[in-house]
């Protein structure tokens, strides 16, 4: 017979046992299941990406020319906008002034509003709580068109108004901007974090994929184990085996990830909503092509077949395995380290020692986790108690295939736990661009734009005096950045004023007699790896040096020690923030000068996040296919354990024990373990965030709702693990006890 | 003498293939009946129906009086438990307990102290010529000693039937005869009777009723 006839007849082979065997549906359901999840996922996560990156450039598309652009008042367009709050909605509204030359006009319209006019999205029509609210008094003349929005609840009009709102205080003439199509912010995400996101978001579909497609191959192993035996029996090599075993994977993938395709296939164009959320998109943004649906469809059975045509060989029942008394250390070391970070001294290093540490214990949660189940498995192996001593013995021999099952928990539960607070809390430190993810990142970022000046403030009481700034500002420059002037009290004296007593002013607006706290996080801007962030207490109140109009002003004994070694320089300030920060902006700057701009991030800035809030709903729902990912692989591994202990205690059956001293065995033989997973899951959880407050100075606490997913999803295992005892009490099966 | 394990009408099959059929059996006290037969003619079925394994599709298995085959499993398990041992060609031992821990384990199950069942273990191991084996895994023994443990297993707890199944299937002539010597004498000296089914013909002339199944049937 040729080779190539041989290949042909193993292929065949394999397609018999695909369609025929008595024992290959239920795997072969599940590999198809796990490819359909793993297609749907990918194409989602592609889809995803490809919104974002749409409303990116949609956002992008609309925004005014750059202030550098901005040399001449004799041509150019007066444009400013902001952002109104109506009932829940914020309402963006672009004021057009007068045109000078040729001026690029903002996409989705053909004309800039005349005065008194106004152009309008297609969901400012739709919603009544805007027509009620009187914040457009000006005649609808148009609609946006979709390239002009970022979404299709997009709540924007361009208006027309006159260039007397746009005079300067002084009546100095202001600035015209060259047009619309700026790209903004510039960068939003610095290239390290889109290539982390990017990272990440893979890391999530091939952890995923890789976990439920070998939990799948482990349990087709464990229920046809004997029929591969005897093929082997028959005389086919190894890699003849794996033909057969990659052919099953073939067809059964094959259908699961053509079954995915056809879905997203059908539900791409037709879905413009995520599901249980507002998030809202344009269906073309998804840009769902058949070549890459086809590459995936293609690519995932290829990749399944690879993984199921190297079927792992488990070791066999009785032999001895050696335990490794190291392993048992490893985890409770790694912990105790991670518990230790936070004590470490503050120093640029920190950082890196902390994620030295926790590299340690996520590497030892799967090592060191071994370990110590096989340690306390050999506890147990010393046990009177029959059943115990069996489940034991089990713990210390079959230490990959336990690895396998509750590596996986360990790993879910440590997603569950730690990722979505890390991802909220590196979310809300997100709002400067170009910074780096996991450091040092300022609090709710809030832009102030007038006509003439381009101020990026960071806090919220600070904004109170930021239309203020544009009547005492001499250029943009001065006050670019929100910084901090550190200066020595006779500096300070030196200003005609006096020594303060309090170690941090904001100054605010006149008649403003606010006693709001607030606290302060100052850094050097212009290092962020070495920044060492500072929480200081800031009365708000008038402060005799009106000279520093939007500054706040930080004596050195203020700073850590490591920025207080520079008299003069500029610092980033950070002010957290407070539930009314974003209204009491909006009032200040609404009665001071009504043409500022205020851009916030704070939870509903359309700015921002129209960005961050896809980033964060694509994590979150990352994190949530990678859990249930996660899951079924579990529950896959928990039910081939429970296939797998049926036919070991085969000849306990034999012999006559009954079905509860199987149940025991079993359960003694999962449990343990899984205790000790989520303890040592949560001890690293607990340990993670609590050194992420520390180091990063930001609140990384557990979410209360991922708390009851991770409960949940530990009760549904456990329930699993005793429905699977089920399989125990079947009736003794006389092929069992063939000889193997 | 009252036979203690009968069976009558007994018939059985996977799927359309029938294997037994009308089988007529009995085993009397202390009586070492061999089962002999091609294979794939019903052998292993036969002896998984007379020790209540498996229930018959036709027919009735009665042990000590009792009709087993229509118990419920819990209660055959019993049985089984009690008053029968076994011995497999090279499985029925549990891999993961030593040979002391196998042979003591019926015991256990049964409800003895500890160091009685260790004891008694241990008294049958070395009556086996094994007590060297009793600290080792079933890995890390040849192939007669495992036979000789899982006949000490069998008859630990000393019960009325035996049932062996190829038990010497596996071995080298030598090994084969020193456990089926194990087998028989220790299972007579506790008048235990044997049931042996094997291709063995040593083993079948030790029997004192030697079957042949046939199409089916007992002859």
């Amino acid at each position: 017979m040729s080779r190539l006839r041989r290949l042909v007849a193993l292929v065949r082979l394999g397609h018999r046992t695909t369609s025929a065997e008595r024992f290959g549906v239920g795997p072969g359901v599940v590999l198809a299941v796990g490819a359909f999840l793993v297609v749907v996922t990918l194409l989602t996560s592609w889809g995803a990406w490809n919104v974002i990156r749409a409303r990116q450039e949609r956002f992008e598309a609309r925004q005014i020319e750059d202030i550098e652009d901005i040399g001449s008042v004799d041509h150019g367009v007066l444009v400013t906008s902001r952002d109104v709050a109506v009932g829940d909605s914020i309402l963006t509204i672009v004021a057009i002034g007068s045109v000078r030359g040729v001026v690029e006009l903002a996409p989705g319209i053909d004309r800039f509003p005349e005065v008194g006019e106004m152009v309008v999205s297609p969901a400012i029509r739709e919603n009544p709580e805007v027509a009620t609210s009187g914040v457009l008094p000006y005649r609808d003349t148009g609609i946006i068109a979709d390239e002009g929005l970022v979404t299709p609840a997009d709540l924007i009009a361009y208006v027309g108004v006159s260039d007397v709102d746009f005079i300067e205080p002084g009546g100095r003439e202001p600035f015209r901007f060259e047009g619309f199509g700026r790209p903004y912010p510039n960068p939003v995400f610095s290239p390290a974090l889109m290539a982390f996101y990017d990272a990440f978001a893979v890391l999530i579909v091939l952890v995923g994929f890789g976990a439920v497609i070998r939990a799948a191959v482990r349990m087709s192993e464990a229920l046809q184990s004997r029929r591969l035996a005897a093929l082997r029996a028959l005389g086919l090599t190894p890699a003849q085996l794996r033909v057969v075993a990659a052919t099953r994977g073939l067809m059964w993938c094959a259908a699961g990830s053509i079954a995915g395709g056809a879905l997203f296939a059908l539900a791409a164009p037709r879905v413009s909503r995520v599901p249980f959320t507002n998030i809202s998109y344009f269906p073309a943004d998804v840009g769902f092509g058949w070549v890459p649906a086809i590459l995936v469809a293609v690519a995932v059975p290829v990749v399944s077949a690879s993984i199921s045509s190297f079927p792992s060989h488990p070791r066999r029942s009785g032999d001895v395995r050696q335990r490794k008394a190291w392993r048992t250390w490893l985890a409770p070391v790694s912990l105790l380290a991670l518990a230790l970070v936070p004590l470490l001294p503050s120093g640029p290093s920190t950082t890196y020692v902390w994620w030295a540490a926790a590299a340690a214990v996520f590497v030892s949660v799967g090592v060191g986790t071994t370990g110590l189940i096989q340690a306390v498995g050999s506890r147990m192996g010393e046990s009177a108690a029959p059943a115990v001593r069996l489940a034991g013995r089990r713990l210390v021999d079959r230490a990959g295939a336990n690895s396998r099952l509750f590596t996986p928990l360990g790993a879910l539960l440590l997603v569950a736990l730690v990722a979505v607070p890390v991802a909220r809390a590196t979310n809300a430190d997100a709002r400067q661009s170009g910074i780096d993810l996991l450091g040092q990142m300022g609090r709710r970022v809030v832009s102030v734009q007038t006509t003439s000046h381009d101020l990026n403030l960071f806090g919220e009481h600070m904004l109170a005096v930021a239309p203020r700034l544009a009547s005492y500002a001499p250029s943009g420059d001065d006050f670019y950045g929100g910084e901090v002037l550190v200066m020595t009290c006779d500096q300070l004296h030196g200003l005609s004023a006096p020594c303060p007593t309090r170690p941090a002013y904001v100054p605010a607006p006149d008649g403003t007699n606010s006693t709001h706290r607030v606290t302060v996080r100052a850094a050097r801007d212009d290092d962020y790896e070495t920044m060492e962030p500072a929480i200081v207490p800031v009365d708000l109140s008038r402060h005799p040096i009106d000279q520093l109009p939007g500054m706040v002003v930080v004596t050195p004994d203020m700073l850590p020690r490591p920025l207080s070694d520079y008299e003069f320089d500029g610092y980033t300030v950070f002010l957290d923030t407070s539930p009314d920060a974003l209204a009491d902006l909006q009032t200040q700057v609404a009665r001071q000068q009504p043409t500022a701009r205020v851009v916030s991030t704070i939870d509903n800035d359309i700015a921002y996040a129209s960005i961050l809030l896809p980033v964060s709903i694509g994590s979150t729902v990352a994190t949530t296919l990678l859990a249930l990912l996660l899951i079924l692989a579990i529950a896959i591994a928990v039910m081939s354990q429970a296939i797998e202990a049926n036919r070991l205690h085969a000849p306990l059956k034999m012999m006559g024990s009954t079905p509860r001293f199987a149940t025991r065995a079993y359960l003694w033989q999962m449990l343990p373990p899984a205790t000790i997973v989520a303890t040592i899951s949560i001890v690293a959880a607990v340990l993670t965030m609590r050194s992420l407050t520390i180091v990063w100075r930001a609140p990384v606490t557990p979410s209360t709702t991922v708390a009851v997913y991770a409960t949940a999803a530990v009760a549904g295992i456990a329930a699993t693990a005793v429905a699977g005892t089920r399989f125990l009490h079947a009736p003794l099966t006389p092929e069992l006890l063939n000889n193997e | 003498m009252e036979p203690l394990l009968v069976a009558s009408g007994v018939g059985h099959g996977y799927g359309s293939v029938s294997v037994l059929s009308g089988v007529d059996l009995e085993v009397h006290p202390e009586e070492v009946v061999g089962v002999a037969g091609r294979s794939g003619s019903g052998k292993s079925t036969l002896l998984h129906i007379l020790a209540g394994l498996i229930v018959p599709v036709e027919g009735w298995v009665n042990f000590d009086g009792r009709r087993i085959d229509s118990l419920p499993e819990l209660d055959r398990a019993l049985i089984r438990l009690g008053r029968f041992g076994f011995v497999f060609q090279s499985s029925g031992l549990v891999p993961e307990f030593t040979a002391l821990e196998n042979v003591e384990l019926p015991g256990l199950l049964l409800g003895w102290a500890t160091p009685v069942a260790r004891a008694r273990a241990m008294a049958l191991l070395e009556e086996l010529e094994v007590a060297d084996q009793a600290s080792k895994r079933l890995a890390e023994m040849s192939g007669g000693q495992y036979q000789r443990v899982a006949v000490a297993r069998a008859l630990v707890h000393s019960p009325d039937v035996v049932f062996a199944d190829e038990p010497t299937g596996s071995l080298d002539e030598t090994s084969a005869d020193l456990v089926l010597s194990a087998l028989l004498e220790s299972s007579k000296r506790r008048r235990a009777a044997v049931v042996i089914i094997s291709h063995d013909r040593e083993v079948t002339r030790r029997t004192d009723t030697l079957l042949t199944l046939r199409n089916g049937r007992l002859w």
